[in-house]
């Protein structure tokens, strides 16, 4: 069982994406470009999903509740998944949290 | 209109209209294909890089950014999957697999100019020229010119002088184009260079070269 206190972030954490950042959509996955490395990174297509919620949803209580709502997923693994690709999205510069 | 932003294409366009004025004229203007914050975003990129004298042979003289960050977006917007196809549809070439191009800056000077010439490369298969007008200040003069080469006849001008305004034009062993020097005193700056077809598929190339999977 995983605990979502062990996480920076939280339900409640609001996020915004860095303007620095492209987004090109590939047969249902993403590429993202951080234009000040250059570095380019890949979302499967759950985690593109979760990038474009994360655009339209104010908090991260708001874009796990639209996944659960779009896939077959309870609310623990789902809060425990949105968390920690926003954990590792923040760690290489591609969005910020507040 | 269709616009290219920082999340990919968005917006229509009338493909059969434009595939007709593209057969009849070998060209087409698409306003506004950058997004002005995507545009913000590469001019922000392009005031802070320096700037290198480039030479093309006989061709042309002009300067380009050294910094990567403005190719490195203007390529990643291009090269999507869904433009792609509206080029394809547009200009009637099915083998379109990517777009290559580059930035330059041509100075109200007489030592930048451009002069005739068709694009056509002995072992790369360009098949349609697009430049993109990245000026943010209308400047005069610089404009694109297309001519039939056994006649001489110019079949179209086209001031391309709206920020983030592109044109297409046809690459053709039978036709020529060149831009007029840029008068006055405002520079322009545009991101200009091929539809490809073979080994030209940029996100391939790119995922294949240097990524990482969040």
């Amino acid at each position: 069982m995983t605990d979502p206190t062990m996480h920076e972030v939280s339900t409640a954490t609001r996020v915004k994406i860095s303007d620095e950042v492209l987004f090109q959509e590939l047969q249902g996955e993403a590429v993202l470009l951080e234009l000040k490395t250059g570095v380019y990174f890949g979302l499967d297509k759950i985690g593109t999903r979760v990038w474009q919620l994360l655009g339209e949803q104010a908090t991260l209580g708001g874009v796990v509740e639209a996944m659960m709502h779009e896939f077959d997923v309870s609310e623990e693994r789902c809060t425990e998944d949105v968390l920690t690709l926003v954990e590792r999205l923040k760690e290489q510069g591609l969005l910020t949290t507040e | 209109m269709i616009e290219l932003t920082k999340d990919g294409m968005t917006g229509s366009a009338d493909s059969g209209a434009l595939q007709e004025q593209f057969e009849q004229t070998h060209t087409v203007r698409l306003p506004g294909l950058i997004r002005p914050d995507l545009m913000r975003i590469v001019s922000a990129h392009l005031e802070q890089s320096p700037w290198d004298v480039k030479e093309h042979g006989k061709i042309g003289r002009e300067i380009v950014p050294a910094d990567p960050e403005a190719m490195f977006a203007l390529h990643f917007v291009v090269n999507g999957p869904g433009f792609l196809e509206l080029i394809r549809q547009i200009t009637g070439c099915p083998r379109i697999e990517g777009f290559m191009g580059r930035i330059y800056r041509m100075l109200p000077d007489p030592s930048h100019y451009d002069s005739w010439h068709s694009d056509i490369h002995q072992t790369e298969e360009r098949l349609i020229g697009m430049s993109i007008n990245l000026s943010p200040t209308a400047y005069d003069g610089g404009v694109f010119r297309l001519r039939d080469e056994q006649s001489g006849n110019i079949l179209c001008e086209l001031p391309n002088t709206g920020w983030g305004d592109a044109i297409l034009f046809r690459l053709s062993p039978n036709l020529r184009h060149m831009v007029t020097a840029v008068e006055g005193g405002v520079p322009k700056t545009a991101f200009a260079g091929w539809f490809k077809s073979s080994a030209c598929n940029f996100f391939s190339m790119m995922l294949e070269a240097d990524h990482s999977k969040v």
